[in-house]
């Protein structure tokens, strides 16, 4: 019994400590749960989500590349980010260039929170006197493919600073990307990690290392694009969650979590998927 | 805790064999918990979806119909309340090392 | 004496119907997408197009010999195992009480 104890407590220790271990051990463990989990993903890869384990669909979805149905959203995202506000000025106005994948998701220490890309984009709006878009679907999806676009091949280098709020929101995204949540109690992790690879019916469950890499996405079921959030949503709904609010706080934590454990990847948005 | 909460299930079953609970009470109950479960940041789709049901249901009069649903409903609020206390426990499990 | 053994016969086929019925009450449950929807993750005998995610249902009798263990993984398997992807069925009210006595007869008869 008492050895029993021992072990329990020197459990709960080796527990802790992986709970409480820096980003950087997290991303290591992270990406080698991966790599040893499907080693025949040659490096890199994991940025074709569930196309990079499983070849036989990736012939068929290579094949839906070669005729993207994301082009049409990269157009009209491109005019919109030209299209002249009410002051005159535009989204052009606020960004060097509109290839600005590789900044974001950054923590903005005077603001006091993570910033997404497609925050990005709203701010910008707010400040030109205009109303932001809908963070889900339709216009901001179409500047953020245009944007993704444009940024293709950029690496992934999400940087957590040595800021205890800019840690907390990382650790906040952590512990809701571990944490089961909904009636069908499900994490992130039940399925993209200790259930990649398996089959729900028919569906194989794509691995989360690469998740962030290619968004926004032009999705089959939707039959329109999407942004993560989006995703992020409709996930919690399957597993009968309330889903939080798109570019809120928690899925914007979230997206910093899942964005940095992928650090070293390439972005290749916008994407195509079932 | 949990104990309780399948303590409360027993006791509203036999509430209902006596009907002395309202569906409005419980409808209230339902309600509070499920305010507490998404300030925790665990609410569920159905909670809230099963207490409109119960409403709808206490409106057209059918008070058995509506009892039962708010039951339900407040069941399934407590147990998010649960998931949520018992997460902060086990999330950490899941965590490669 | 033979009036006995009719009656004990008849008591005894009224039971086995009974058991039968609700073996296929559970399997209608068990498959039910809106209700245990159990096929997304295990292969059951008579049913399709079923994951792979957790382990076929089989030989339940001999994994389960007492009937309480297997309704008490069904209604909340994280008891036993916090890790486990299988959703509490019971614990968080996707199925009834009832309903989940009726799944544990058609599962225990696999």
């Amino acid at each position: 019994m008492k050895k029993l104890t021992q072990l329990g407590m020197v459990f709960g220790m080796v527990v802790s400590a992986s709970a409480l271990a820096g980003p950087e051990e997290d991303r290591t463990a992270f990406q080698n749960f991966y790599e040893k989990r499907f080693p025949q993903v040659v490096e890199g890869d994991f940025i074709n989500g569930v196309y990079s384990i499983l070849p036989g669909a990736r012939e068929q979805w290579e094949a839906i590349e070669e005729f993207p149905p994301y082009e049409v959203a990269i157009e009209e995202g491109e005019e919109l980010y030209n299209t002249v506000f009410a002051n005159g000025k535009s989204l052009a106005d606020c960004f060097d260039t509109p290839a600005q994948r590789e900044n974001y998701p950054y923590w903005d220490s005077e603001k006091g929170k993570v910033v997404t890309m497609e925050q990005a984009v709203n701010d910008c709006r707010v400040a030109n006197g205009e109303k932001p878009y809908k963070t889900k679907k339709g216009a901001l999806a179409a500047v953020s493919a245009y944007m993704s676009y444009e940024s293709r091949g950029q690496a992934i280098n999400v940087v957590i600073p040595d800021d205890p709020a800019a840690i907390a929101a990382y650790n906040e995204g952590k512990e809701l990307f571990y944490t089961k949540r909904g009636q069908l109690n499900f994490s992130c992790s039940d399925c993209h990690m200790y259930g990649a690879g398996l089959n729900a019916r028919a569906d194989t469950m794509s691995p989360a290392f690469g998740h962030a890499s290619h968004w926004p996405v032009y999705r089959s079921k939707w039959q329109a694009m999407g942004t993560l959030h989006r995703r992020f949503a409709g996930c919690n709904t399957n597993i009968r969650a309330k889903p939080f609010k798109a570019q809120g706080t928690e899925y914007s934590n979230l997206e910093y979590f899942l964005t940095y454990m992928s650090n070293g990847l390439e972005f290749n948005g916008p994407g195509a998927r079932k | 805790m949990f104990k309780g909460l399948v303590g409360a299930v027993i006791l509203g079953s036999a509430m209902l064999a006596n009907a002395s609970q309202s569906a409005d009470a419980v409808i209230a109950a339902a309600t509070e918990a499920n305010k507490q479960a998404k300030s925790l940041g665990y609410e569920w789709n159905v909670t809230g979806k099963a207490i409109k049901a119960a409403q709808a249901a206490l409106k057209a009069g059918n008070e058995a119909e509506a009892l039962k649903l708010a039951e339900h409903a407040k069941y399934m609020a407590e147990a998010s309340i649960f998931q949520a206390g018992d997460e902060k426990k086990n999330w950490m499990l899941r965590v490669p090392k | 004496m033979i009036i006995k053994s009719l009656l004990a016969g008849a008591v005894l086929a009224a039971s086995t119907m009974a058991t039968a019925d609700a073996v296929e009450q559970g399997k209608a449950i068990a498959f039910d997408r809106k209700k245990g929807n159990c096929l997304t993750c295990h292969q059951m005998e008579g049913g399709t197009l079923a994951g792979n995610w957790g382990p076929p249902i089989m030989a339940m009798k001999a994994r389960y010999p007492n009937k309480a263990d297997l309704r008490e993984q069904i209604w909340d398997p994280t008891k036993r195992n916090p890790m486990t992807s299988m959703p509490p069925f019971g614990r968080n009210g996707i199925l009834t009480e009832e309903e989940i006595d009726l799944v544990v007869e058609f599962v225990h008869s696999l």
